[in-house]
């Protein structure tokens, strides 16, 4: 005897057909086929409409009936190949999920003796998929700051029976997980072991008694370089309540990834300069929250169009700092050696010599590091300096009057100008070498020798003894 | 008769330097000089007659990405180190309270990708990748901690390995041995835990 459906959702309505087939060599000639129904669903019924409604179908005639918990059909008549179905309609499956067979007995004829078949049909009733909830401890992380994070899942009230399995997937921007101990982005789990990755995604397949309702499962996500950028991401989880389920999102999380410590400011005085024009911007960095270390940066980029930056006296692009150790690679300007508490300002002169002669807005970008093992983040807005077109000078009236006044005069000068462009050639290329730090580092920390960490705690009252609180091992 | 032992290095670029190499771009010119090959093969696509110009302004952006401060490298490891931070919590949580932790031999391994990028006439052609490796191994490590900070180092031991790589080519290692007390120098003492876990602290002053 089979049955379809094979599952039921818990607690949920549903149809079970039943099929019975006899033996290659059995007739069955007023004959009878029983089912009890087991413990949790509802009683079988004979009542058109009435939830368990009992109906059969068979070829050569048959009665249906339902008594307790059983259903029978009698003057049941098969012959090899004929089937007898038994429809179970409108039926509730119990609250509890599990397996549940139906014990089926058959005799061929009226005085036979009612024997047990060798296989019962069984229904599986399964929790919802896409049950319980997931939530991200701690929700926030420090950009380029190393994290561990964990995906607390927390079952529904129908729990996760042995097959389910719940999953998390780690978005693009942070390290694809590990299921190595003591590597970046270490994944493990509390409970059935450890999970399954594969690429981004991490799958714990629950076994055994599998999670009760309201039972936690903690997934850890440890040594992670979080992006180095401020943000928020979005982690997915999906689950499935049974082997026999099939994995359904639930709802994310987020990461907020926040500043290190603070991010700082940066203001460009004067904003405004006229094209071409002589130009000494002052950019004035305040501290954030975090303040600057020495070991800390504060770094300006030149952008192209401007003088090169410089340390040499009197030349275009020449750059000092106040406070502050100033040094220039290429086109960037990096201050570094000043303690800052937050609000504290410092200043980087830079004499720009003759401005572009392009009137658009130019973007110095500046970035920031609190300390000298941070990653560089960028300032929220770097400063922006627009070059305005300048009206006509009085001498160029002046020469195009003089131009005018005299046309053969203006065909000697253009001559002399092509022959200057001559004399001149062609400008060496210039090159320049942008230091650019990469992506975060990646670090690990991790106890290598069999010694282990002793700790002793010494109260702040007068008299008290020395304890020895921790002693873990490596 | 002994011999003087050697200035502890401070930063990658004088732990990778030779002695008397003078200048931070002198000593990246050096280290870079012993990866010819590599170097070659990221100019390529230069012209000769600029060759000379990339070389001088690749190991002065190098000689400013080694400049990396070797406390700073250690002190971020260990706000990893579980023992510490734990040993920070319960001090912050216990105000006047200090904790000796005599620490686990431990290693605290750094890689980073650095790379330059060459511009002609401001149009990026070349870009110079180098990878870095530091690898920390520490032993007999005793911190004071109170008010969450590392107060002191007491004593320990580091042995440092650097190996810088050009394009892939392993350039040069070097190793060094610290004795940390003297290279952890701490005056208001270095903070283990998120700056927001010292919130009185950081209306008074900055302590990192």
């Amino acid at each position: 005897m089979t049955v379809t459906p094979l599952t039921a959702a818990v607690s949920g309505s549903t149809t079970l057909v039943f099929t019975y087939a006899p033996d290659s060599a059995q007739d069955l000639k007023g004959g009878e086929v029983t089912l009890t129904v087991p413990a949790g669903w509802t009683p079988p019924s004979t009542t058109p409409g009435a939830p368990g409604n009992v109906s059969a179908s068979c070829p050569a005639g048959c009665v249906p009936g339902a008594s307790g918990m059983t259903i029978m059909v009698t003057r049941l008549s098969l012959i090899p190949g004929q089937v007898l179905t038994i429809t179970y309609a409108g039926a509730t499956s119990p609250g509890v999920p599990g397996s549940y067979p139906f014990p089926a007995s058959e005799r061929s004829f009226p005085l036979g003796t009612l024997t047990a078949l060798a296989q019962w049909p069984a229904v599986q009733v399964t929790c919802p998929d896409g049950a319980g909830s997931m939530r991200i401890s701690p929700p926030m992380a420090a950009a380029s700051g190393i994290s561990a994070l964990a995906f607390i899942y927390t079952a529904g009230s129908c729990g996760v029976q042995d097959g389910g399995q719940v999953t998390v997937t780690i978005p693009n921007d942070w390290p694809s997980p590990s299921a190595t101990p003591g590597t970046a982005a270490y994944t493990s789990s509390s409970l059935f072991g450890p999970p399954a990755l594969v690429g981004r995604t991490v799958t714990v397949t629950v076994t055994g008694s599998g999670l009760a309702p309201g039972q936690a499962l903690t997934i850890r996500y440890a040594s992670a370089r979080a992006p180095a950028a401020a943000r928020t991401d979005t982690f997915t989880f999906s689950e499935r309540s049974s082997g026999v389920g099939t994995l359904t999102a639930i709802a994310p999380g987020t990461v907020s990834v926040t500043p290190p410590d603070g991010v700082g400011t940066m203001i460009v005085q004067p904003a405004r300069v006229s094209a071409a024009q002589h130009a000494v911007l002052v950019f004035t960095y305040t501290a954030a929250t975090a303040g600057l270390a020495p070991s800390g940066e504060v770094t300006l980029a030149v952008p192209h169009g401007w003088a090169r930056p410089s340390r040499a006296r009197g030349r275009a692009g020449y750059t000092s700092a106040t406070p502050g150790v100033l040094s220039v690679h290429g086109r960037l300007i990096t201050v570094t050696g000043v303690s800052l508490r937050p609000g504290r300002k410092l200043s980087i002169r830079y004499r720009a010599g003759t401005a572009p002669s392009r009137p658009q807005t130019w973007t110095f970008t500046a970035s920031e590091r609190t300390e000298g093992t941070a990653a560089p983040v960028a300032l929220a807005s770097s400063p922006a300096v627009t070059v305005t077109a300048r009206s006509g000078p009085p001498w160029l009236v002046i020469f195009v009057a003089a131009g005018l006044a005299a046309a053969g005069g203006a065909a000697v000068a253009i001559a002399a100008v092509r022959a200057g462009r001559r004399r001149r050639g062609r400008p060496p290329p210039r090159v320049d070498a942008k230091p650019q730090p990469g992506p975060p580092g990646l670090m690990t920390v991790q106890n290598t020798g069999p010694d282990p960490t002793i700790t002793v705690r010494i109260d702040p009252h007068p008299g008290a003894a020395v304890i020895v609180v921790e002693r873990t091992n490596s | 008769m002994t011999a003087d032992r050697p200035a502890q290095p401070s930063s990658v670029l004088e732990l990778l330097a030779s002695p008397g190499e003078g200048s931070a771009e002198a000593t990246a010119r050096s280290i870079l000089s012993a990866a010819q090959a590599g170097l070659n093969s990221a100019l390529d696509k230069l012209p000769g007659a600029l060759w000379q110009a990339a070389t001088d302004e690749v190991a002065a952006a190098a000689a400013g990405l080694l400049d990396i401060n070797l406390a700073d490298v250690l002190v971020d490891g260990w706000r990893q180190q579980h023992d510490l931070t734990e040993a920070a919590r319960r001090t912050l949580a216990h105000p006047g309270s200090t904790e000796l932790v005599k620490l686990a031999t431990h290693q605290i391994a750094l890689t980073q990708h650095p790379y330059v990028s060459v511009l002609v006439d401001g149009d990026p052609k070349v870009t110079v990748n180098f990878t870095l490796s530091l690898i920390f191994d520490i032993s007999a490590l005793q911190a004071k901690i109170s008010s969450g900070k590392l107060a002191a180092v007491q004593s320990g031991q580091c042995d440092i390995t650097a190996t810088l790589a050009v394009e892939d080519d392993d350039v040069i290692t070097k190793q060094a041995h610290l004795d940390l007390p003297g290279v952890v120098t701490l005056r208001q003492g270095m903070r283990l835990l998120p700056a927001k876990d010292y919130p009185a602290e950081q209306a008074k002053t900055l302590t990192r």
